[in-house]
């Protein structure tokens, strides 16, 4: 695989980097990613104030360097930083965007494992159920089990999110798991003695692991945009957590006079979706033996 | 002809909607206690029970999955507890205004997607290819969310030439159109201009380009006829996305159509009217597909006249 093809001496991970510094754009979206990823993991500190403080006496102030306070962004209507509501509002869509791609990916490549290894009735089952998810758009479900449920769990609603794109997982394991078992080292490894398990999870992961990895970076600006779009609909993340949807929703209120509330979260999440789309477009071509064949 | 394909296709269509059935059931009948989930804490005992009996919950639970298949038959969904209107008919009158935008929006996406490819695909790796391909690709990145805000912004509250919220004239639907249609026109785009470069680069349409045929009679005749079959799987795809994007759609336009009505029964737990709504979409999502699904039957002898159990 991408072994096979890389210089010797180096790496893949090396010749991925040696590739991305090729392109400026792709280097660009590299550097926005990473620095949307230090927000994320450093919030607590990148922020300039508590995020939760109430300061009623500073309510909607205009973006300030005032001896007052350091508002950057200003405050909203019960006076709490809105600069600090954004970088913690980044770390919460993060942590909801990775923990549910993780959990999509964890949840298909499983499904797909079964479908792949028991073929016959299990594998029908699996496929209709995939047919059925491919055909409905994920939200309409997200929300069905939301009106039960109720809209206050933030545990329950990463779960949820996590399931969406599951389909497309287990869709690809299961058929690049029905063509590694027919290679020669698969089965090579079970007449040796090596269990189901051992084979699937030692063996033939690590070979369909590039695109799972592409997968992943096509799922994973969906699940940034699926968990905004609730956030912002006021059916996902509630106040008083931040997420970069439900401020955008809020600033929506003060296109007025302070428009800046509502236009900062959404460029944030258009530089990572796009960020994360050009990454994908270039891992695809970079990791798909398929792809990278034809062209 | 290829019956077997047709067969295949319908009982599909009719397994899925017999699966969207049961998942909403199940959804809401064993993942925890409607009544309960519905009425505060503090709720009268006896109220508790009598709803109940009302609803049937007290009956064993596959009397229950009975009564619920008989009650979708006669169309009865159960009353919106906020208003005690039937369910149905709550969602049924916001029809008309929810498919105004979303077939709107879907034109708008096809004349403007569908075009965008053909230029990109005929001027390939030249300027007018790259400036339609980053559009394309801003196009579907940006949430459609946030270009609904940013158009509010510009148009409604600094150049105040387009109102914010629908109030029913031609006027206001500019920027809901423009709003859910801009993803679909980008990935549209996108899919015309790659299906397009592969039936161009395959001999029979060479063989035409050098007997001489006039480029554009080449494209329009040769070419585009072949392009549109894979075409029309993106197509299918579009309609769960102009669904799911008129939700958000209609609730920042204030649109009096079924998406704000769904997340407004959501917010308040209306479980009768969420149940109507997701089983409206769930039954157009999947007439769609099998349209789309027909449409392959129509247009591609291969599948007419092929082998069927074929998995596209």
């Amino acid at each position: 695989m991408s072994d096979a093809t890389a210089p010797a001496g180096r790496g893949p991970l090396a010749t991925l980097l040696a590739s991305a510094a090729k392109s400026p754009l792709v280097l660009l979206a590299l550097i926005w990613l990473l620095f949307i990823l230090i927000v994320a993991i450093f919030a607590p500190w990148v922020a300039p104030m508590d995020y939760q403080e109430i300061d009623l006496l500073a309510r909607l102030a205009p973006p300030s360097w005032s001896a007052r306070g350091f508002h950057l962004l200003g405050t909203d209507h019960l006076g709490r930083d809105l600069a600090s509501r954004l970088v913690m509002a980044v770390q919460l869509s993060m942590l909801v965007a990775i923990f549910g791609t993780v959990i999509g990916a964890i949840i298909g490549v499983t499904i797909g494992f079964v479908a792949a290894r028991f073929r016959g009735w299990v594998d029908d089952l699996v496929m209709v159920f995939v047919d059925f998810q491919a055909s409905m758009p994920f939200v309409i479900i997200a929300l069905a089990v939301l009106a039960v449920t109720g809209t206050g769990n933030m545990l329950l609603f990463i779960l949820l999110i996590g399931f969406q794109g599951w389909e497309k997982y287990a869709r690809i394991t299961r058929g690049m798991t029905l063509s590694a078992v027919n290679h020669g080292y698969a089965l090579s490894v079970r007449l040796l003695g090596g269990g189901t398990l051992r084979v699937y999870l030692r063996h033939i992961l690590p070979n369909i692991f590039a695109g799972l990895i592409v997968q992943m970076s096509i799922n994973f600006p969906e699940t940034v945009i699926l968990e905004t779009s609730m956030s912002f609909l006021g059916v996902g993340i509630q106040p008083p957590n931040a997420s970069l949807g439900n401020l955008l929703s809020y600033g929506r209120d003060y296109l007025l006079n302070a428009w800046w509330i509502a236009v900062a979260p959404g460029v944030v999440i258009f530089l990572t979706t796009l960020s994360m789309s050009i990454v994908g477009d270039w891992l695809r071509d970079e990791l798909d033996p398929v792809t990278r064949r034809s062209a | 002809m290829n019956t077997g394909y047709l067969i295949q296709k319908v009982l599909r269509a009719l397994v899925t909607l017999a699966l969207v059935v049961t998942f909403i059931f199940i959804v809401l009948r064993v993942t925890g206690d409607p009544v309960s989930a519905m009425l505060p804490d503090d709720t009268d005992p006896a109220i508790i029970e009598q709803m109940r009996e009302d609803w049937g919950l007290n009956q064993p639970l596959w009397k229950q999955y009975v009564d619920y298949w008989a009650g979708i038959a006669r169309g009865d969904l159960g009353t919106s507890f906020l208003d005690g209107r039937p369910a149905t008919a709550k969602i049924l009158e916001r029809i008309p205004k929810t498919l105004q935008l979303t077939i709107t929006s879907f034109a708008f996406m096809l004349l403007v997607g569908a075009p965008a490819g053909i230029i990109a695909a005929l001027s390939r790796n030249r300027w007018p290819d790259r400036t339609i391909m980053t559009i394309s690709v801003s196009g579907f990145s940006l949430p459609n969310f946030f270009l609904g805000i940013l158009l509010i912004l510009v148009f409604s509250v600094w150049l105040r030439l387009l109102p914010s919220a629908s109030s029913g004239d031609l006027k206001s639907m500019i920027m809901p159109v423009f709003t859910l249609g801009t993803a679909g026109a980008g990935v549209i785009a996108r899919f015309v201009r790659s299906s397009l470069l592969e039936v161009l680069g395959k001999q029979y349409v060479r063989a035409a380009i050098a007997r001489g045929m006039p480029l554009h009679q080449v494209v329009l005749r040769v070419a585009l006829p072949n392009a549109a079959i894979p075409t029309i799987t993106i197509v299918g795809f579009m309609i769960g996305t102009l669904i799911a994007g008129s939700i958000v759609t209609e609730t920042i336009f204030s649109w009096p159509g079924v998406g704000r009505l769904l997340i407004t029964s959501v917010t308040a737990r209306d479980l009768a009217v969420v149940q109507a709504g997701v089983m409206m979409i769930a039954a157009t999502m999947i007439v769609a597909n099998l349209l789309v699904d027909l449409a392959y039957f129509v247009i591609d002898p291969r599948i007419r006249f092929g082998s069927s159990g074929e998995r596209q």
